[in-house]
């Protein structure tokens, strides 16, 4: 049991960081840039009742999500974390590579599992919430609501109420549950950027402590790879190929991994990347972990230390 | 060590507020983020209606007192719970848990029921079912925990009565002992052959009352000091084949928040 279970963390989190790289690669590759106007706020909904929950989206709604959320993730990531990350995926193939060849020998020092442990204390809560930020669809756990994402492809439902996420002013407990569900957009600021305090926010977003998850700028917005460093680009392009390699073992325990690397192999998310999010020039969305959720204040002190004014909610 | 193994040690321990739904804030391993599968994620815009076997979402009832001393009382931690829990593999998972002295109960990814009376607890969860019988009560004060978990229970799967485990907590001690196998949710440990032991080794002011202060949580292969002070939970845990791992929970207005060192997230909100 306890085996099993190690061996779902080490496949899992070897999924998150193949995910985030091969997204990161792919960006290196495709270079996509935004073409389309973001779309008018509000784009959110919700739905109460006995039996209210999410549908699984299609093949095609997955690979989006997955495909935006580790853009978001890599393109949050300062460009020391970013590096930090690839030499943790290098060695992981290393690795890899060497256990699943017959006559290959794994010479490394730390084992695949000993490496997702270091690196799964500061990129967690980052994928965590890159994650969730990319869905559509927030459900309570008794069924009780629904909170939906609109979008230019997936129109809301008219039969269900309009809702604004960033209205903190309502105490009614729906709107309230409402809010909890959709976290990683609700508790969010929009923030103004200059180039000084938008490296020291994405260096702040990789630190375990922080209660920074994400910042959402304009280049992640349009995913514009050209935003990350060449050299990055280039290891980004090795690793991409050593992925798209490496053979993938059939296995429950590895579906997400499969889904992750085969929803990316696909290329880039077309920008935008949230398309209910509008930015102004020089804006960002800075979006905090889940365990902050409910440490508001100390979140927008964080963003305070760091001299990034806040511009306003996006309502 | 494994961040799932100090959950679960902690779990077992009895030490964590698991009856607040963190059976599933524990769960970071959970079949969902197994299988990759989610009710929770995104549809494709359109959705909002379909099937589901969401039940049980009462709770609250105040009916039989317990041989604890809480009473479940406004400023315990009785009511209803949004809980949203991040797993390895980076999903959030959410579930809905109700709290009272006469019932717990979990609806989402897992789903529990616990029905909870002087002498009798039952459980159900998985088609399975256990039962816990009193076999001494207790008269420790376990401040916001509206749970009769003080006192000595045997805890039996059902029908099979006879194989199970002891769990006896006073002030001082807690004590868990496996006599065999016993059924566990699949997100929980299992606890055949179990035998814990948890001492008190210094008090501190906390609102989980006789449960204040510094615990040495003792098992196979496991040492752990379980903190409770103030608001706040603090697990930290050594096992002696693999590495260390702490949680930190903290109860603050209604909301709860707490994150592994792992990097696993989960926070509730008290509806």
């Amino acid at each position: 049991m306890a085996a099993s279970s190690s061996r779902r963390s080490v496949v899992k989190a070897i999924g998150l960081c193949s995910g985030v790289a091969a997204a990161s690669t792919l960006g290196a590759l495709y270079w996509m840039r935004a073409r389309d106007k973001p779309a008018a706020l509000p784009r959110f909904a919700l739905a109460h009742g006995a039996e209210v929950t999410c549908l699984p989206p299609d093949a095609t709604a997955r690979q989006r999500e997955l495909q935006v959320a580790a853009w978001l993730a890599f393109a949050t990531l300062a460009p020391s974390a970013q590096g930090r990350l690839l030499t943790a995926l290098e060695s992981l193939l290393d690795s890899l590579e060497a256990r699943l060849h017959p006559l290959g020998v794994d010479l490394l020092e730390e084992s695949p599992e000993q490496i997702a442990r270091h690196e799964a204390p500061w990129l967690l809560p980052i994928w965590t919430a890159a994650r969730t930020i990319a869905r559509r669809c927030f459900v309570a756990g008794d069924h009780s609501l629904v909170v939906l994402v609109g979008g230019v492809a997936t129109p809301l439902p008219a039969a269900h109420a309009r809702f604004d996420p960033f209205d903190t002013t309502s105490e009614d407990p729906k709107l309230r549950l409402a809010r909890f569900l959709c976290w990683p957009i609700s508790a969010a600021v929009r923030v103004k950027l200059g180039t000084d305090p938008a490296r020291a926010l994405r260096e702040r977003c990789g630190a375990p402590a922080s209660k920074l998850a994400l910042v959402i700028d304009g280049s992640a917005q349009t995913v514009d790879a050209g935003a990350i460093q060449r050299d990055t680009r280039e290891r980004m392009q090795a690793l991409k190929e050593r992925l798209s390699r490496l053979v993938r073992p059939k296995c429950k325990d590895c579906e997400s991994i499969d889904e992750v690397v085969s929803a990316l192999a696909r290329g880039l998310p077309a920008a935008p990347a949230l398309d209910w999010l509008e930015l102004g020039e020089g804006e960002a969305l800075a979006v905090p972990r889940l365990r902050a959720v409910s440490e508001r204040d100390a979140f927008l002190r964080e963003l305070e230390e760091l001299s990034i004014p806040i511009v306003a909610h996006l309502g | 060590m494994t961040q799932r193994s100090v959950r679960n040690m902690a779990l077992a321990a009895g030490f964590l507020p698991c009856a607040l739904g963190f059976f599933s804030a524990c769960g970071g391993d959970s079949k969902s983020s197994e299988d990759g599968s989610d009710s929770a994620t995104a549809s494709d815009g359109s959705g909002g209606s379909g099937a589901s076997d969401g039940s049980n979402g009462s709770g609250g009832s105040h009916g039989n007192t317990t041989t604890t001393g809480s009473t479940g009382g406004p400023d315990d931690l009785s009511g209803t719970w949004d809980v949203i829990v991040s797993a390895a593999d980076g999903e959030a998972v959410t579930s809905t848990v109700t709290l009272s002295p006469t019932q717990l109960g979990v609806t989402g990814e897992l789903e529990v029921l616990a029905l909870i009376t002087d002498d009798i607890i039952d459980i159900a969860f998985e088609g399975e079912s256990i039962r816990a019988t009193r076999e001494a009560a207790g008269d420790m004060d376990l401040g916001v925990l509206p749970l009769p978990l003080a006192g000595a229970l045997w805890f039996a799967g059902v029908p099979d009565l006879n194989n199970g485990c002891h769990h006896r907590l006073d002030e001082s001690e807690l004590r868990l002992e496996c006599t065999d196998d016993i059924s566990t949710p699949s997100e929980f440990p299992e606890l055949e052959n179990a035998d814990l032991t948890a001492e008190r080794t210094e008090a501190r002011n906390s609102i989980f009352g006789d449960l204040g202060g510094r615990w040495r949580v003792t098992a196979q292969a496991l040492d752990c000091s379980v903190l409770f002070e103030a608001n706040n939970i603090d697990v930290d845990c050594a096992r002696a084949d693999s590495d260390s791992g702490t949680i930190s929970i903290t109860v603050d207005n209604g909301r709860i928040t707490g994150s592994t060192s792992g990097g696993l997230e989960f926070t509730a909100q008290r509806r």
